[in-house]
């Protein structure tokens, strides 16, 4: 079948009344979880992955990936009205959209930024859709070596871009696989690092790990804020969020722009969101003749890094269902919630569950149309949402963890877990170490170790497997130039920056 | 280095069959080698305090005990302690109303997550 009569297929499924009704659900809670400061996509989907295990495969990725991409679209309201980033990929967008807010175009901003969102999120799923299926035939040809390659690239460029000091987020890294080594060894059968317990043996779980390492420690942070959010006060009719014939003429080559890098990057291991929105700035920046308005209230500024991060957020997925590899630290979490629900993401992921695949891929036209058509009447909700005084805000998403926790084995050693990660994540943070490539760490640990090993015995112990192999060879190659760079810079990878 | 040992315990294996210490044993080096050098560094810049909140402390303090007491105990009485003194460590000024917010909490969570979800949490020795 050609892709679009797979598409037509794709559409028949994401539009049965269960996936329509997820998918919905999926991009509403998404959007509260980017509003929200503090939980942001990752927190939100280990919170509701439990939640999945009663649904079926397509209709549980459809409701994860809605609040992956649903999150992007929130971000940029806290961003704009409050200054503070509702999701890491929005942090760009205070710059010039609360300016645009303390000027009285608060309007503008939040509606060029769910269009802008719109045109990337749509334009991006069409680009998953096209290259996915290639890649994966074309993945069929990697073995181990290449797939070892890849993944190390990943760690490395994820680690290279954390905030911070590399040494910290290289540490943070090995720890998250050295987590991932406890309980059973996928190879020969044996427990490792259990100290004797059941509950250990077949591994931690994902869930806790995340929800206390990013949620509970997030709680904990906050307690420090006292001060309830300020918000900026705004017209609060539908016409207001339009922008005008100029705002359009200023902002689409923005937009278009902000797509195609924001695409690219999704599709490097390591890149994402994040990256795609300062990448995106930075090149806005450059490309304007007026760069001293950035950071002034220039609408390029929110324009082209809100369309980056939906673009982005749609590419991670192509390495996630074409090769298995999750490029950043959401589509690991999302790797694992779909080996939860018996679905092994890779090269044969599109030939053997093709159903799930083009239902989703469906789904996300059908989501990003929601987005779009729900976002801007929202706003005023959203509005009052970002009111909750945080004594009552803190203790609910307290709540929200532990349920979460519980619900994966109905078992409160989950939430003990949950707990120890929490204080960990909090010590973590106030020593300035950034919790992310634990996660990553974590779920690549298995699938790096069992390439690696894989691909010391297809080479009968020679490490010239590594080096052979061309694709293997270019890719350790840049690994290993990225690593000494970072190595030599002391801290942080160039170029992403705030100047 | 305790994961360093335990992975020799485990066995290295070969180059060609790798053992199931051998990756745990490379990164526990990769570990090592980052904690040393970030000792060297540490020991030439300035002590700093890292100061932890007391009601952070409280709340995962009383979190573990909550992990502790919910089997015995069971999920209404210990969630409604454990909620009643978050919402005051949150900053509810009265215990009355945090005690009140702590009730409606764990009602609406044993409604929607117990009773409309299906979880199945702890009932305890008062059986609720």
């Amino acid at each position: 079948m050609d892709t679009l009569s797979q598409l037509v297929v794709g559409l028949q499924i994401a539009l049965q009344p269960m996936n329509f009704f997820y998918c919905f659900i999926g991009v509403f809670l998404g959007t509260l979880i980017g509003v929200l400061p503090g939980i942001g996509p990752l927190g939100g989907i280990a919170l509701l992955l439990p939640l999945t295990y009663g649904l079926n495969t397509t209709t549980a990725i459809i409701l994860l990936a809605g609040i992956f991409y649903g999150a992007q679209y929130g971000g940029s309201t806290t961003s704009i009205l409050i200054n503070i980033p509702g999701e890491a990929s929005s942090i760009v967008t205070c710059l010039d959209g609360h300016q645009m807010a303390l000027q009285g175009r608060a309007g503008p901003a939040l509606g060029i930024a769910a269009f802008g969102s719109f045109i990337a999120g749509t334009l991006g799923v069409i680009g998953l859709m096209l290259i996915a299926y290639p890649l994966s035939k074309l993945a069929l040809k990697l073995g181990p070596p290449e797939f070892f390659a890849l993944m190390t690239l990943g760690i490395i460029v994820v680690t290279s871009i954390s905030r911070g000091s590399f040494l910290k987020s290289a540490m943070m890294a090995a720890v998250g696989y050295l987590l991932s080594f406890i309980g059973i060894d996928p190879v020969e059968g044996n427990v490792r690092f259990t100290f004797g317990t059941i509950y250990l043996t077949s591994g931690l779980d994902i869930a806790p790990l995340v929800i206390g390492l990013f949620g509970i420690s997030e709680v904990l942070a906050s307690l420090e804020e006292t001060a309830n959010l300020s918000v900026v006060e705004m017209k609060r009719k539908l016409r207001s969020f339009l922008p005008t014939s100029k705002d359009w003429k200023v902002s689409i080559i923005p937009i278009f722009r902000g797509t195609i890098v924001g695409f690219l990057i999704g599709l490097i291991p390591g890149g994402g969101v994040i990256l795609a929105s300062f990448s995106s700035y930075a090149v806005e920046k450059r490309c304007s003749r007026h760069p001293e308005k950035f950071g002034k209230g220039a609408i390029e500024g929110v324009a082209g890094p809100e369309s980056a991060n939906n673009a982005a957020s749609s590419a991670c997925f192509i390495p996630l269902f074409s090769l298995g590899l999750p490029s950043n630290i959401i589509t690991a979490m999302l790797l694992g919630a779909m080996m939860i629900h018996g679905v092994q993401p890779g090269p044969l992921f599109i030939a053997e569950h093709g159903t799930v695949f083009w239902g989703v891929v469906a789904s996300m036209y059908i989501g990003n149309i929601m987005l779009l058509i729900l976002n801007l009447p929202l706003i005023p909700l959203w509005v009052q949402v970002l009111k909750i005084p945080r004594k009552v805000l803190l203790p609910v998403i307290l709540l929200l963890c532990t349920l979460g926790s519980y619900s994966v084995n109905n078992n409160i050693l989950d939430v003990f877990v949950m707990v120890l990660f929490g204080f960990v994540g909090y010590v973590l943070r106030k020593l300035q170490y950034e919790v992310a490539p634990i996660c990553l760490g974590f779920v690549l640990g298995p699938l790096t170790e069992n390439s690696f090993r894989q691909s010391l015995i297809i080479s009968n112990g020679s490490f010239m497997v590594f080096v052979t192999r061309p694709i293997t060879a270019v890719i350790i190659s840049f690994t290993i130039l990225l690593l000494a760079y970072s190595v030599y810079r002391g801290t942080k990878f160039p170029g992403f920056e705030l100047e | 280095m305790f994961v360093g040992v335990k992975s020799l315990h485990l066995g290295l294996g070969t180059f060609s069959s790798p053992g199931s210490g051998f990756m745990p044993f490379l990164i526990s080096l990769i570990t090592f080698i980052l904690s040393v050098t970030m000792i060297a560094q540490a020991s030439s810049m300035r002590e700093e305090v890292i100061k932890l909140r007391a009601d952070a402390l409280w709340i995962i303090f009383s979190m573990i005990i909550y992990c502790v007491i919910l089997k015995r105990v069971g999920y209404i009485p210990s969630s409604l302690m454990l909620w009643t003194l978050i919402f005051k460590l949150a900053g509810t000024r009265s215990w009355i109303w945090a005690l009140a917010q702590g009730g409606i909490v764990t009602f609406l969570s044993y409604t929607i997550f117990g009773i409309i979800l299906g979880l199945n949490f702890p009932v305890g020795i008062f059986f609720f």
